[in-house]
């Protein structure tokens, strides 16, 4: 009986593990990466985060098998300069849809293993504070892309 | 544009380091590289700047003492811009008071070189439309080149002379700009060094070609009966060509494309504008036969002219601002947008003249004559206006190089350079250290703030603070107020007025925080008397 109870509770908690994980309130859409010329050069990923859910929660990490190193960057204007900045957190509160885009917000993925080819995806993981993991499929675009189709 | 430098700014060294090094993302040739204590003088009299690849490094006195420098530079990258910015460190312990004061001093100076600079374009700008544009005209639409009556060959001369002076001054003000020579340094501006930084720029060398040119054109139109006359034709089209070889304009996209396109816009504009001052003192004249077969002959080569001229003007106003928007948010577009603007309303003056009193001086009006002169008057005062608003666009920069810039920075500060970036370990993959943490949150709005805590560790913290608006443009506000708090540990919000040091970036250089553990952050911006935004997040501290 007792046995029984506590393989309920097992696959109880499982299935609340995997539900939590698939009705996760963070949404990314649009994932995408200018092609790059050559392994060991810098590539830089956009998408869409959006938190459909009604608490506030944050992204802290990012990472990708093929590049060694990989960072939130901002680029902020200061007079007439126009500076990158590293950026440890970006608050996804509840209702916001934040798009990474050429010239703000975006993803740098540093000394790259492979060079990025067009129309390959690349796997990129985004670390949140209370989602979790979550993996994402990026799409390379070409050398001169400017947005996602 | 400076991608790092060190030390790096408002950092706080214990000891004095041998050098300072400003790393830029192209070749550029070093101007003025200076440290200032905080009193103004500089400590480095002695030293020259020394310029490797995109480096610059300027050796530091070993017997520096406690306080606050500044390091300030100017250099100029290869589309002739002059770059300057100022680098504030502290050695030991930063000095009270009075940095921002100096900062807004050391910048001053670099503005009025701006002001004289956009003024001697502006010179050069009527130099180039009256005498070789006017060259032109009396080349192709009045074909008396070579019988020119003595008053309009005088003016011809007299407007070349203009413009050969403000070449000649363009080149002393681009050195004095890159040396921040102050303007009532009387040896300085004399110095030879001076003269050769300005005509070693990408400016100066178009300068220098614009200077042989209407020198040229000047023997030319001075012996306008004699051989050398056949020398105004080509000395005009070369003093035109002279600014396709520098500026933004050029730099837009690639070189192919820009340089004859810009070409083409220089010429045909200065033949038409060119064309204006004969036109309206044959009409005031000569006003019925004359007049009348030079409005004809002129008006038959100016309208596919004009069409080319809007199409080569569209081209670079496109490679330049990159879309459409940026006309009206940025401060080149809304200069750009008001010379379209004047173009728009003198082109309606053109359509004028060319359907309406045309015909009518043709018919013999009485008041033909009389509205063409006023008409073509207005034109003249239209095109002041036009150049006026062309030679301010060079001094601040187009949306485009700003977002190029910008990539190309990002680009550079990762290509795995850690070497003189304090690294940070990641799971393996070393990343530019932040000087703390910093964390972007949007308001309801889609305003966004990138907010930064240095140290981000218990005690006094440095925040600096860059608002943007939802087309991540910097968001201008009327005051911004912070509120910190640490509820949890019963901190009630201390609130604190800030600041803005430029459009959309406010400091507060020591925030009170003297708790580890999740603080609250609260801004309230007022951007209007009728808009305020709220933004609110957390920033853990050590």
């Amino acid at each position: 009986m007792q046995k029984r109870f506590l393989l309920t509770l097992l696959a109880g908690l499982l299935w609340a593990a995997t539900a939590s994980a698939a009705d996760s309130a963070i949404k990314i859409d649009k994932a995408w990466a200018r092609a790059t010329m050559q392994p060991g050069a810098t590539g830089v990923v956009y998408l869409i985060l959006s938190n459909s859910g009604p608490a506030a929660d944050r992204l802290v990490g990012v990472s990708s098998p093929v590049a060694a190193g990989a960072g939130l960057h901002i680029m902020v204007m200061e007079g007439t300069v126009m500076q990158m900045r590293p950026v440890d957190a970006l608050d996804v509160k509840p209702g916001d849809s934040i798009q990474l885009k050429p010239g703000g917000l975006h993803i740098m993925l540093t000394n790259l293993k492979q060079a990025l080819k067009q129309g390959e995806h690349i796997p990129l993981t985004l670390d949140f504070e209370k989602a979790g993991r979550i993996e994402v499929e990026v799409i390379v675009l070409p050398l001169g892309a400017s947005g996602y189709p | 544009m400076l991608l790092e430098s060190v030390p790096g700014d408002n950092a706080v060294l214990s000891a004095v380091p041998a050098e300072v090094l400003l790393r830029f993302d192209e070749p550029v040739t070093p101007g003025r590289v200076e440290v200032l204590n905080s009193r103004g003088e500089s400590v480095t009299a002695d030293e020259r700047p020394v310029s490797k690849d995109n480096e610059v490094h300027l050796a530091l006195p070993k017997a520096l003492s406690q306080g606050t420098y500044l390091l300030t530079y100017r250099v100029t990258s290869l589309d002739s811009h002059p770059v300057g910015g100022t680098i504030v460190f502290s050695i030991g312990k930063p000095s009270q008071g009075g940095i921002a004061a100096l900062e807004a001093k050391v910048s001053e100076r670099g503005s009025i070189w701006g002001l004289l600079a956009t003024a001697a374009r502006l010179l050069l700008f009527i130099s180039l439309v009256g005498a070789a544009g006017g060259t032109l005209f009396h080349t192709l639409v009045a074909h008396d080149l070579w019988r020119l009556d003595d008053p309009t060959r005088h003016r011809l001369v007299a407007l070349t002379l203009l413009g050969l002076v403000a070449a000649i001054l363009g080149i002393g003000i681009e050195g004095a700009a890159l040396k921040g020579t102050r303007l009532a340094n009387i040896d300085g501006l004399l110095s030879a060094s001076l003269w050769r930084m300005g005509e070693r720029t990408s400016l100066g060398f178009s300068l220098t070609v614009a200077a042989v040119a209407l020198l040229l054109l000047l023997l030319a139109l001075a012996r306008t009966r004699g051989k050398l006359s056949l020398l105004a034709l080509p000395a005009a089209f070369a003093a035109l060509a002279s600014l396709a070889l520098t500026g933004h304009a050029v730099t837009a996209g690639p070189l192919w494309l820009t340089v004859p396109v810009l070409a083409i816009h220089v010429l045909v504009a200065a033949f038409w504008l060119g064309s204006l001052w004969p036109l309206w003192q044959a009409v005031a004249e000569r006003p019925s036969e004359g007049a009348l077969a030079l409005l004809r002959r002129f008006s038959a080569i100016a309208m596919p002219a004009v069409l080319l001229l809007i199409a080569a003007g569209a081209t670079l106003a496109c490679l330049q601002l990159g879309r459409l928007g940026e006309l009206f948010t940025t401060d080149y577009g809304l200069r750009l947008a008001s010379k379209i603007a004047f173009v728009l309303v003198l082109l309606l003056f053109a359509a004028l003249n060319r359907f309406w009193l045309t015909p009518a001086l043709a018919a013999r009006h009485g008041q033909a004559a009389h509205r063409l002169r006023i008409s073509i008057g207005l034109e003249i005062v239209l095109a002041m206006a036009i150049l006026a608003a062309t030679s301010s666009l060079g001094e601040v920069p187009p949306p485009r190089a700003l977002i190029l810039e910008a990539e190309a920075q990002a680009a550079n500060a990762h290509a795995g350079k850690g070497d003189s970036m304090a690294g940070m370990d990641m799971g393996g993959a070393t990343m530019p250290a932040s000087p703390g943490f910093s964390v972007v949150t949007f308001a309801a709005g889609g305003q966004g703030a990138e907010i930064e805590l240095s140290p981000a560790v218990a005690g006094t913290n440095s925040i600096t603070i860059h608002l943007f608006d939802a087309a991540e443009k910097p968001l201008a506000a009327q005051k911004v107020t912070i509120e910190l708090s640490q509820p949890a540990a019963g901190v009630e919000p201390m609130e604190h007025e800030l600041t803005a040091e430029s459009p959309g970036l406010c400091r507060w250089a020591n925030a009170p925080m003297p708790l580890a553990g999740n603080w609250k952050i609260q801004l309230l911006v007022l951007v209007s008397d009728f808009e305020e935004i709220r933004f609110e997040t957390l920033a853990p501290l050590r």
